[in-house]
């Protein structure tokens, strides 16, 4: 019987981790500078690539994530700015940009209604109708389907960029959009997840029963956000409910 | 542009919001109660059009009421809605009793002038038309006011008359009335 377990063991594993990694130090020094060089010819190979393919870059969104992930692993970010070396010989950077002025775009249009809250399947949904109906000015004849992963760039951009913009992940398949400052505690997670799993409703009664909150914090956290109007009032005769207006119309199809 | 009234085949269908159930109740917060109010003048302007009518009775508009919901508005509600309309300048009560509300959809102005332009290209200018023939008679349904609610078509030519743009002449009721376009100077 082969024991691997006990202290003394432990310790001979380590000492076995230290040496490597003196080795790995020492390699590293003497190559960091020969890595560095095939690195900037890979860049260069890269940036000869994306000129070759720029239009089925921006028209082909399988084609897009697969260059973006090649980028990154080679330590390029494409959509570091919307300006500079990457974004004007790629021009990736100007298709998010681009795509997140759309997203301006359609936030500012549905802000009265949703008061600022809307969920990225409803942005998606948007941007692809708009997509469908304008001529395509690229040269490309595919029309251009826009992706969840596509949205999800542009507003981190904007997430950057501007305040207001904030993805708000309630669970895996479930993303909502804020293009207002709202300082987003856990509270308003619980309240948003449960509204969509009730078609956008929340009232007294279902936050009391599915996360057990006293009526005082209901209200407490309520109150601000119906003032800022991203929650309207159903009152229908004393039983009274709330709705996130983005979150029902996503949920009616 | 002329005016096209025709009464659609096609049942009226209010737009998705009229399925929200807050819609029914009257906001508290100004800023969101300014946005309903507006949908709800947008909801009855757009029945008033498709349907080719230029009043409604409130008691009786179905619209007040989604069954598909259970949600109605309160009498508290479909007033507020009314003064809404009325400070719009998109409805007035037809008479004291305040049953019937005169829906305007296209004010008496724009309406002066669509006729003016429509008269100047028919090249009408000189002649004497009752009011009935330009409102009602067939040769003339691109007249601009073809169909258009009777009241409306006489403050936009008394607007005309003001500018110099036409004559009325006065006969025995709206329809009696002439009507006679004039060059400008």
């Amino acid at each position: 019987m082969r024991r691997k377990v006990g202290v003394s063991a432990v310790k001979k594993k380590q000492e076995e981790t230290n040496q490597y990694s003196k080795v790995g130090k020492t390699l590293e020094s003497n190559k960091i500078s020969a890595v560095t060089e095939v690195m900037s010819k890979f860049r260069t190979t890269l940036a000869d690539f994306a000129m070759k393919h720029r239009d089925r870059i921006n028209s082909d969104p399988e084609f897009r994530q697969q260059f973006h992930s090649m980028c990154v692993s080679l330590g390029v970010d494409p959509l570091a700015s919307s300006k500079g070396f990457w974004a004007d010989l790629l021009g990736v950077g100007d298709f998010y940009f681009e795509l997140g002025q759309k997203i301006i775009e359609i936030s500012v249009q549905t802000r009265s209604i949703n008061g600022g809250i809307i969920p990225l399947s409803t942005i998606l949904e948007r941007l692809n109708a708009r997509a469908q109906s304008q001529f395509s000015s690229s040269s490309s004849s595919q029309s251009s389907v826009i992706t969840e992963d596509d949205v999800k760039r542009a507003i981190e951009k904007l997430v950057t960029l501007s305040s207001g913009y904030r993805m708000i992940k309630l669970s895996k398949d479930n993303i909502v959009i804020t293009s207002v400052p709202l300082e987003v505690s856990s509270d308003h997670e619980q309240l948003m997840s449960v509204a969509h799993d009730d078609g956008g409703m929340v009232s007294e009664v279902s936050m009391r029963e599915m996360q057990g909150w006293s009526s005082d914090r209901f209200y407490r956290i309520i109150n601000p956000l119906l003032r800022e109007g991203m929650l309207w009032i159903d009152d229908n005769y004393g039983d009274q409910r709330y709705y996130f207006y983005s979150m029902w119309k996503d949920s009616t199809g | 542009g002329t005016m096209k009234v025709s009464v659609s085949n096609i049942e009226f269908v209010p737009k998705e919001h009229w399925n929200f159930p807050p819609f029914f109740t009257i906001q508290p917060v100004s800023a969101t109660k300014e946005k309903q109010l507006k949908l709800w003048r947008e909801l009855i302007i757009d029945y008033c059009i498709h349907q080719n009518t230029f009043s409604i009775v409130p008691a009786n508009f179905k619209f007040f009421k989604n069954s598909s919901i259970n949600r109605n508005l309160t009498q508290e509600g479909i007033d507020i809605i009314i003064t809404s309309l009325i400070q719009s300048g998109n409805a007035e009560w037809e008479d004291n009793v305040k049953s019937n509300l005169r829906i305007i959809w296209k004010s008496p102005e724009t309406l002066a002038a669509e006729i003016y332009t429509w008269a100047c290209t028919n090249e009408i200018l000189g002649t004497v038309y009752t009011i009935y023939e330009l409102h009602s008679g067939d040769e003339n349904v691109d007249s601009g006011f073809h169909g258009m609610d009777i009241v409306i078509v006489r403050r936009a030519l008394e607007i005309l008359e003001v500018n110099k743009k036409c004559k009325i002449i006065r006969g025995g009721s709206i329809e009696e009335d002439g009507v006679k376009f004039l060059a400008i100077a």
